[in-house]
């Protein structure tokens, strides 16, 4: 009775309070929250409206770094002003490949740690060995901040079609000891000793991790990434630590691969993957195969966690300092981790709206970056981002998805139908709760759930056209950029 | 020469791993609270081995327990989610009817996942005397041997007494609870309190501990050692010894049955309180009956490792279940306390000082405190109050003026 009263009182509070296009998300949530033990309803529901911290404006660090990420970072801001995020920067510029310029290293930490958050571009590591401290800045960072946990959360992005679709696994890697220890010597003159470094704490660290995170994300399996068939003590310690730490989690199977084997495997079937978590090196790699197998650095975006403070980043780092001016780098990994960032702050509301459109841009197919086969600026993706933004969370315009929004016609500005019509399949769909009842984060074509069986198929109807047909030359100016970029 | 300068190179290596192996899992801006563990909220351990709280964000169990339980643990959420507390709950369902060992052991795992948890009571059959109470078994195999209700009276409430503000602190795992009874003879039960001075010294140094860090004036112990001479007087004695240590800490110890009567008579007198576990049961009952009942009083328990809070009294209020009537305070200042514990205190604060504005200022009760509003409406009330203190609603205020 009273749970039902409570349905009723919020739902009407909710259905009031938001505009007309998503009220039907609201009353699908009121009618949702009556199963109060059903995990998420609440949570999901956060999403309807916008929440912040007592102090009402928060405040991230938020670290350009090198190459094209001033020029995203710029396009991140520029967004964030557009959908009303009570959010400032503390903007630092910290370099090591342009030292004079560069903040110093502790004020950068001070900075991270007291505001807990952080959005981070990618900071260039030289190559070669000048002399001096063997540790790059990006470890100095991570260690000073103990940010042990990388995960970088692999998923397809819908309407772009790569040579795997649908993909959706996480790859969790420990990032403070192993081969990036910094330790080498030369014990004698032509014999370098590298070492890495395997201890059972921060193994254990990173197992409890990965776990909690599958728990969390109502995952079903922990893939235990390792080589311990030649490193027997060091990788070994690794998997024993996971395989112990797997018995608190009785509700997630647990299994053990070779990182040999583990490559194969994402790159045939990567389908079988759900959470995968591994030490340093191992991590670095398959974060960046991974990347590749859904379109590349410029789409997948990760984050940095130590117990209270979060770094927000591109999941496969790489600075892209060809492309310094030229006004081509694709701002959908940044954007995404933006996002990220926001939901990890409890912005769900402004978090939702932007990766909302974020995707309905990748999916719109029309405006898109060299790298993902279009001929569209940086400039251009943000403008429209900015603008379906409007779209979507603004006043309704009061042009409704009639009919017909359904023909093909080339010479309407297709995306304001196209926003109403998606608008309402989100409404249903992937972005308010991960893998609810086994069902995809990102809807695709292939409706995973239930739920999400209809729209999606007007929407690719809608789409294939405009996605697929991208001519020749865009396909070979990707096959440039991959191996510039990569 | 070469050799020399190897061994400069391997004297900085041996050192840098040195320093690699102690220091790199931990910062040295946040290690605080590892070397010393202390039981205390508001410097709750900053391990991830412990707690699993990843770039601030703590999980935490919820066990929806009997009667009004899951009712209230849902209207936490709800508020707690309008505060933006940093918490993310993982569901635990678990009641009396759910009482298979399976089900005790996911709890259980859960906690231990977690480090924390927030729990609705579970219903204890006293008919079945295979039974065992499930709250019992999560205090002591969870160890945890501490349990705190803090009675404060609420301004405004009509109450007999408006000075009461004590801190009653129990031992939790050992004295009449430890389920040891047997029939000798036919006719002729034994029931077996223990006290050993290990745990009585441990629950003394934690109240002791307790009103240092709230700067409390006195700690009063509990006992009944003019009958029980050996078990309590152990109890009695070993809060004496600790008390050394805190010489600036008044310390003073009453019979349980005077007790009772100056905690009806005269509340005021009383700070923190440190008692066996029968007494403290019955005394926090007590305490909790004179700010106003069941529905206002605020618990926690404490372990070596783990913490669970919960409503002050005990009961599940099976008659209240599905009334919308009872009261959410208690439930949400345990909340409040369990923020408190994790270190979000700004979140704690602002809650809190919703609840007393809308019980004290606002006058919006539940019947059980002499008012006439449902649990929904005190729900509403108090999520009204936490609105504009988040003020993210302003921003899409200024949302809306960008375009225009």
């Amino acid at each position: 009775m009273a749970t039902t009263l409570r349905t009723l009182c919020f739902g009407l509070a909710k259905n009031i309070s938001l505009g007309s296009s998503t009220a039907l998300k609201a009353s699908s949530l009121g009618f949702q929250t009556r199963c109060f033990h059903q995990d998420h309803p609440i949570q999901q529901a956060a999403a309807a409206e916008p929440v912040s911290g007592p102090l009402g404006r928060h405040t991230a660090t938020l670290v350009p770094g090198d190459g094209v990420g001033p020029e995203l970072m710029g396009g991140v801001r520029e967004v964030f002003k557009a959908a009303g995020v009570p959010l400032d920067f503390e903007e630092m510029f910290i370099s090591e490949v342009s030292p004079n310029q560069s903040a110093d290293l502790d004020t950068v930490v001070e900075s991270f740690m007291r505001n807990k958050v952080g959005l981070k571009g990618i900071l260039t590591t030289p190559t070669t060995f000048k002399g001096g401290v063997l540790e790059t800045l990006n470890m100095k960072i991570r260690r000073k901040l103990d940010l042990f946990a990388n995960v970088v959360w692999v998923r397809s992005l819908p309407g772009f079609q790569t040579r795997h679709n649908n993909l959706d696994f996480i790859i969790i890697r420990e990032q403070t000891e192993g081969e990036y220890s910094a330790l080498e010597h030369e014990s004698v003159p032509g014999v370098i000793e590298c070492l890495k470094i395997v201890t059972e704490k921060n193994s254990m660290r990173i197992a409890k991790f990965a776990f909690d995170y599958a728990m969390r994300h109502n995952r079903k399996k922990v893939t235990a990434v390792h080589k311990a068939n030649i490193m027997k003590l060091g990788d070994g310690l690794f998997m024993r630590c996971c395989e112990e730490m797997s018995k608190l989690y009785p509700k997630i199977e647990f299994e053990t691969m070779i990182i040999d084997n583990c490559c194969m495997q994402l790159v045939s079937n990567p389908y079988q993957f759900d959470v995968m978590v591994m030490p340093n090196l191992y991590g670095n790699i398959v974060d960046n195969l991974a990347a590749g197998l859904v379109g590349g650095a410029g789409v997948v975006p990760g984050e940095s966690y130590s117990s209270s403070v979060a770094v927000f980043e591109q999941g496969a780092r790489h600075a892209f300092a060809e492309a310094v001016g030229k006004d081509i780098a694709n701002p959908t990994a940044t954007l995404l981790a933006s996002c990220n960032m926001l939901r990890h702050m409890h912005l769900e509301h402004h978090a939702r709206i932007i990766e909302d459109t974020v995707l309905k841009v990748v999916k719109g197919g029309k405006i898109r970056t060299k790298d993902m086969g279009g001929y569209s600026s940086t400039s251009d993706y943000i403008k429209e981002v900015i603008h379906c933004d409007l779209r979507l969370s603004g006043p309704p315009s009061g042009r409704g998805a009639d009919g017909g929004a359904r023909t093909r016609d080339r010479r309407v500005p297709q995306n304001k139908k196209i926003s109403r019509l998606q608008a309402r399949a989100s409404d249903l769909g992937w972005n308010s709760n991960p893998r609810q009842k086994g069902q995809c984060r990102y809807q695709d074509g292939n409706a995973c759930s239930p739920v999400v069986a209809n729209p999606p198929q007007i929407i690719t109807d809608l789409f294939d056209a405009d996605s697929i047909s991208s001519p020749a030359h865009g396909l070979k100016s990707i096959k440039n950029l991959e191996i510039t970029q990569l | 020469m070469a050799a020399n300068l190897r061994s400069i190179v391997g004297q900085h290596i041996c050192t840098r791993a040195r320093a690699l192996l102690q220091g790199s899992s931990l910062s040295d801006l946040q290690c605080l609270g590892t070397q010393k563990r202390t039981y205390l909220p508001g410097v709750a351990p900053q391990e991830t081995s412990v707690l699993a709280k990843y770039g601030g964000r703590n999980t935490v169990t919820l066990m929806t327990g009997d009667g009004v339980g899951p009712e209230l643990l849902s209207h936490v959420q709800e508020i707690f989610r309008y505060a933006g507390a940093p918490i993310d709950f993982e569901v635990v369902e678990i009641n009396a009817s759910t009482n298979t060992p399976e089900d005790m052991e996911n709890a259980l795992l859960s906690v231990q996942r977690n480090g924390v948890a927030l729990k609705g009571n579970i219903e204890t059959k006293f008919d079945d005397p295979s039974f065992k109470s499930m709250n019992v078994a999560l205090r002591t195999s969870l160890g945890l041997f501490a349990s705190i209700v803090k009675c404060k009276s609420i301004p405004g409430l009509n109450l007999r007494h408006n000075d009461v503000d004590c801190i009653l602190i129990r031992e939790n795992t050992e004295g009449e609870y430890r389920q040891l009874e047997h029939e000798n003879v036919p006719g002729v039960v034994e029931s077996l309190k223990i006290i050993t001075a290990e745990k009585s010294k441990k629950i003394a140094k934690f109240a002791f501990e307790y009103a240092e860090h709230y700067k409390r004036k006195k700690v009063t112990a509990i006992h009944k050692a003019n009958i029980m001479k050996l078990g309590d007087g152990l109890f009695l004695e070993s809060c004496r010894e600790v008390a050394k240590d805190y010489p600036a800490i008044e310390f003073n110890d009453l019979i349980i049955d005077n007790a009772s009567m100056q905690m009806v008579s005269r509340p005021s007198q009383f700070d923190v309180l440190c008692m066996p576990n029968l007494y403290g049961n019955i005394l926090s009952n007590i305490a909790a009956g004179l700010v106003g009942g069941s529905g206002v009083a605020a618990g926690s328990n404490f372990g070596d490792e783990f913490a669970v809070f919960e409503s002050g009294t005990r009961n599940s209020g099976r008659t209240l279940k599905g009334k919308n009537i009872a009261n959410p305070t208690g439930m949400l200042l345990a909340g409040c306390d369990m923020l408190d514990y994790l270190g979000h205190n700004q979140h704690a604060t602002m809650i809190r000082e919703s609840v007393m504005t809308v019980l004290s200022e606002k006058q919006i009760r539940t019947p059980d405190i002499g008012g006439s509003a449902t649990t929904l409406d005190v729900v509403k009330a108090i999520i009204d109050d936490v609105k504009p203190k988040t003020l993210a609603w302003k921003s899409i205020s200024e949302h809306g003026a960008y375009f225009q």
